[in-house]
Order: structure tokens, then sequence, then C-alpha cells
């Protein structure tokens, strides 16, 4: 599986245009002047659903503000950095690793959910039960 | 860790069993993976996506996820007896209750500490000192928990300025567990200034150990802890000299407090403590409480710097170990024990769920209750959300308490955002008073809060430590996982002097 990002670059100008239509049709880093505090990324959700890209934001939200605008088929994550600092050159790409590794979670969550928990339950089966065994 | 590429398992089917799994920050394409049962393998990222999408991976790939409880070819009990287990010894512990008992019996206290998180009071205001029928009844309530094992520890300010209601406590305690016959120990936490040869007599007749502070050498202890007379440092020293003469060289602890102005001088600090013949040493973080939040500014510091001071001082304490000499980092120790060892600790900042309450409990000069240490410094500052009761009631009050109940709902890693999916999870703990001290939610985001980054920062230090240290490095934190000298670890050892 590869993610449908493909790090580009645009103007200040084309990015708020695009902005203001409330989608963008491909990934962006915004290198204007005027918005080089900001990077904006799409992804495709039929590969990439909204649980998963929320999920990933979750995280990146510790050093970042975070929009996510969602439009048919695409949600764009928009990231401005929380503390005065430069957007780090391969934060395109963390990003898009943190999204493929939350996919890749999703699909281990589906998959053990039930082993899971049987698991929790067995243990707390197992804890109790000592207890009531003590003295 | 190598893993063969060539070789693929064809046709064979395997299911997925519970684990995480983080990318290094220091090489990208591999990752770390722990099972539910806290065993961990290094691994390419590139493996754990076909092992995951069944796209041909190596055999190798699927013995070694196998050997961690990762996945199964083969249906079987035994592949789950390893998970229950992990899980069972994280659990084990809350039938039990707490086993850590603090006693606050006074908050008077002679010193005037920058980073004091406790709000001391001046060294004749006795309407700060536990009173007789407070201790009483704090003795009672000790005996209402089930723990066969318990740490009766005195806290203040300075406990040694209220001695005599240690003495009541200890006596009383010892009375008491003639018939309950529980295994308990007791520890003061002191500057040692007050002790005398009446007090030490005790000490020694009824088992009391010594923890004390020492913050590195004397201009940063005198800085750190300073007294009117300039002397703090001397006088430690003292103490620490009259205990072990009259307790034993090991009934005396130390622990170290971090300021600013200890960030520079990691070497300075650990040398002191091989001077004074520790072999540990705790590089506790300041925490935001009490005078600590008021001085804030002039002696706080971020994650950042103390990760960065915490790398520096664990390079000098590889290298004193190399030399022969053993200390050991305790929180290291603690997290590589869990790594490395089928161990499990006790220590109650690092425990999920928390052991905020269910690990300890604080019984305070005024006869209210705290989950923890840091709920009464809360409590000092104005703030009494984690008050749990008072020392005329019982547990079962205190565990039906709102502010238990917020604990309780917000003290489980394992159903935390973000923490869930982490995979130092089987490693790590939860906090939720800290959490609210820090920002007013016992939940709060993880990813931001200075606790997921302090931890995460430490547990990476030390797994990239163990990945690409060289042979000193990794024999040296793996003789501390095993407590023993590094000089025994013969795999990594190249002329041990």
């Amino acid at each position: 599986m590869r993610a449908t990002v493909k790090p580009s670059t645009c103007t200040a100008e084309e990015y708020r245009a695009r902005a203001e239509q409330g989608v963008a049709s491909c990934l962006d880093i915004v290198i204007g002047e005027a918005m080089s505090d900001v990077i904006a990324i799409d992804f495709d959700t039929s590969i990439f659903p909204m649980d998963v890209l929320m999920r990933a934001a979750h995280w990146l939200a510790a050093d970042y503000y975070i929009d996510i605008r969602a439009a048919r088929s695409t949600a764009t994550l928009e990231l401005r950095p929380k503390r005065a600092q430069s957007i780090p050159k391969d934060l395109a790409l963390r990003v898009r690793n943190s999204v493929l590794d939350e996919s890749l979670r999703a699909q281990v969550r589906a998959e053990t959910r039930g082993v899971h928990e049987a698991l929790i339950r067995a243990a707390l089966q197992e804890v109790l039960a000592g207890r009531d065994k003590s003295p | 860790m190598k893993f063969l590429s060539s070789e693929t398992y064809g046709g064979e089917t395997y299911r997925l069993l519970p684990f995480r799994f983080r990318r290094l920050p220091w090489d990208l394409d591999r990752v770390i993976v722990s099972s539910a049962a806290g065993q961990w393998a290094f691994l390419k990222h590139d493996a754990l996506s076909r092992c995951i999408h069944r796209d041909h991976p190596s055999a190798r790939t699927l013995d070694d996820l196998e050997s961690i409880g990762v996945l199964e070819r083969t249906p079987s009990k035994h592949t789950f007896a390893p998970i229950l287990s992990q899980m069972r010894t994280r659990l084990a512990r809350l039938p039990a209750g707490p086993a850590l008992h603090l006693f606050v019996v006074s908050l008077r206290c002679d010193h005037s500490c920058s980073y004091c998180q406790v709000s001391r009071q001046s060294t004749d205001a006795q309407q700060f000192d536990m009173s007789e029928i407070t201790a009483t009844q704090a003795v009672e309530r000790l005996f209402d928990w089930p723990s066969r094992t318990l740490t009766v520890e005195f806290q203040g300010g300075e406990p040694l300025l209220s001695f005599s209601r240690v003495k009541q406590i200890v006596e009383a305690v010892e009375i008491r567990n003639l018939a309950e016959r529980r295994d308990v120990r007791f520890v003061i936490a002191s500057t040692l200034h007050h002790l005398d040869d009446e007090k030490l007599e005790f000490c020694k007749a009824h088992g009391v150990q010594l923890s004390t502070s020492l913050d590195g050498p004397a201009d940063l202890h005198d800085l750190n802890r300073p007294l009117p007379t300039r002397d703090s440092y001397a006088r430690t020293m003292e103490g620490i000299a009259k205990a072990r003469a009259a307790l034993g060289h090991d009934a005396v602890a130390a622990l170290t407090t971090l300021t600013r102005a200890s960030l520079s001088r990691p070497e300075a600090i650990i040398d002191e403590y091989v001077r004074q013949g520790f072999t540990s040493i705790f590089l506790r973080p300041l925490s935001p409480y009490g005078f600590a939040r008021r001085t804030q500014a002039r002696s706080s510091y971020s994650v950042s710097e103390f990760l960065a001071f915490y790398r520096r001082a664990l390079k000098h304490l590889v290298k004193i170990n190399d030399q022969g000499t053993y200390i050991e980092e305790t929180y290291a120790a603690l997290i590589l024990r869990m790594l490395l060892t089928p161990q499990a600790h006790g220590y109650v900042d690092l425990r999920s769920p928390t052991g905020a309450g269910l690990g300890a409990i604080v019984y305070n000069y005024d006869g209210k209750v705290y989950p923890s240490d840091e709920a009464r410094m809360l409590a000092a500052m104005g703030d009494d959300t984690f008050c749990l009761g008072t020392v005329d009631q019982g547990p079962s009050e205190w565990y039906a308490s709102p502010a238990m109940r917020t604990i309780l709902a917000n003290g489980v890693a394992e159903s935390t955002p973000a923490c869930t999916d982490c995979a130092y999870l089987p490693y790590c703990g939860s906090d939720p008073v800290d959490s609210y001290a820090r920002s007013g939610d016992p939940l709060a985001h993880r990813p931001s809060s200075a606790f997921c980054q302090r931890q995460m920062g430490m547990f990476d230090l030390l797994v990239e430590l163990l990945d690409q240290g060289d042979a000193t490095t990794r024999r040296v934190l793996e003789s501390w996982a095993f407590r023993l000298p590094a000089s025994e670890f013969l795999p990594y050892s190249a002329g041990v002097p």
C-alpha cells in the first residue's frame, strides 16, 4: 500500500485560493513567504479513512495546530507549528509515515480485538479468583 | 538485529495477536514492536507491514514475531500464557490495595528550598504538626487495607522535627502488628540535620531506614537547599555519616532534585554520589507543585532540556560503571528491568492502573487523606480536588469519593487515547493527578503532556542505547537490569578493568 501523497510546492496565493475552495486536489507543501508556517497534505479517504487520519492528527497535535477538511473522497490535513519554528523539511514524510502507521494499527486492531478483550477478561477473572482465595 | 529477506514463507497461515509498534526516531525504516506481554523486538518497517498484509513475510520475521507473542501459527493455549501472566501481574496489585503509606507528621522545616513542593512552614508553627489522635486513627486505617506488605514512610516538612509523633506511630504499628503479622517496613524521608543519638537508637531498635536529599556537590546542594547558616551540605554529610555509623551503610538512601542550576552539571552530581559511596542515583526532574510552581521561571526547564541532561548523565554513568564502580540511575534501571527481565516493579508513579490511591495513600498532618504525595501538594496550594476524605472514615468511603472516581476514570493507560497505541505502554503508567496539576485536566492530551514527552524521551533514549550503543554501554545497561556489576556481563565485556 502506498499513500497518494506527492509533495509539491505552490505559492501562498495558490494555497489560499485552494483553501477558499475547501479542497485540494493533491498534496502541497506551502513555501510561499506569507504562509511559510503552514503545510497541507491531501489523503484519499478510500485508502485512509477519517478515523485513521484523526488518530494520526491526535499525535501530531503535540507540535502542530491541525485543521482537517473533508470533501468527496479527499481529506486535507493542514498543520501549523505551535511554537515559533520553521516547518521541518521532512514533515511531509513524517505525516505520511504517521498516517500509514495508523492505517496498519487500525488493521491490527480490527484483527485482534476479540483476542484482546478475551485476554483482559481472563486476566481479570484470574486476579479476582486469586483474591477470593487469599486469606 | 538482522533478518533474512530472501526467504519467504509461502502459504502458511497465522493469526495476529494484540501488539503495538513505534518507528525508531533514529531510523525511520525500522520499528520497535511490543507484544501485549511486553516482549519486544526491532524490525524493518517493511517486514512488519508485509506481515500484517500477509504479503509474503519471511520465515525469519514470522519466527521472531511468534517468539515475542505477536502472532501464532499454531493455535495453542501456551501462546497466551505469557501474555496472561503479564496482564495478571499488572492487575494483581489491585486486590491487595496500597502498600505504600505516607504519614505527613509535620509541615515544619528549617530549609527554604526554592523548589519545595509541599509549602513548608516555619519551625515554630506547631499547628502544622499531626496530632496524637490523628496519628492513632491513621494507624487504625493502615491495617484496614489488605496488603500483606506495608511500607510506612514519614514525610514532611521535616519529620525529625516531630519525632515524638514518629515514635508514637512506629510503636503503635508494631503493637498492632503483633496480631496482624504483616511485613512492615519503616522509612523516614529527612534532611538528617536533626539526627541525634537518641533518634538513631530508636531507628536502630525498630529497623527504621532513612532517605535523604543530596543535590550534588556542596555549592549546588547549598544553592538548591538554602539554610540561613549556609551549611546544608555539611550538615547532610554529617547526618549521612552518623546514620551509616549507627545503622549500617545501606540504611541510608539519597535522592536528587534537579533545578535549572543542576542541568549543566550532571557529571559533578554523579561524581558526588560516587564519592559518598551510593550505588544508585535518582535523577528526578522538578514537579510543578508548591514553591516549585512559584519559582518556575527561575528554577524550571523544558522536557527537552531535561532529556539532554539525562543523556549526558547516562553517558557519564556508563563511563564510571565501565571503570569498575557500580552505580545505577534508578529510573533507567526500573525501565531496563521491565524491558530486559520478566520482573515487575513496585514503583507507584509508573503503574497502570495508576498508583494514586491504588498503590499509595497519604495521611496528612491535618487528618485529611490523599491518593498521592502530589495530591496533598496540590491541596497545600489550595486545590483539594483529590482529597479522598479523612482518617476517621475508611477505605470504602475513600474509594467511593468523587476524587477516587476521577482518578479511576482517568488512570488507566490502556484506555487512554494515544497510550492505547503506544509501543511503550506495557512499561509505562498513568498519573491523572500530575496531568491535572499541569493542565487542569486529569486526562488531557497525552502527546502534549510533559509526562508523556518525558516518558517517551526516556524510553526512546534507553532503547536507542540498546540498539545503537557500543558494547560497553549495552553491557552496563544490562548490568543495571540484573543488578549485577557490569564486569559480570561477559557477552559485551571487552577488557573490563
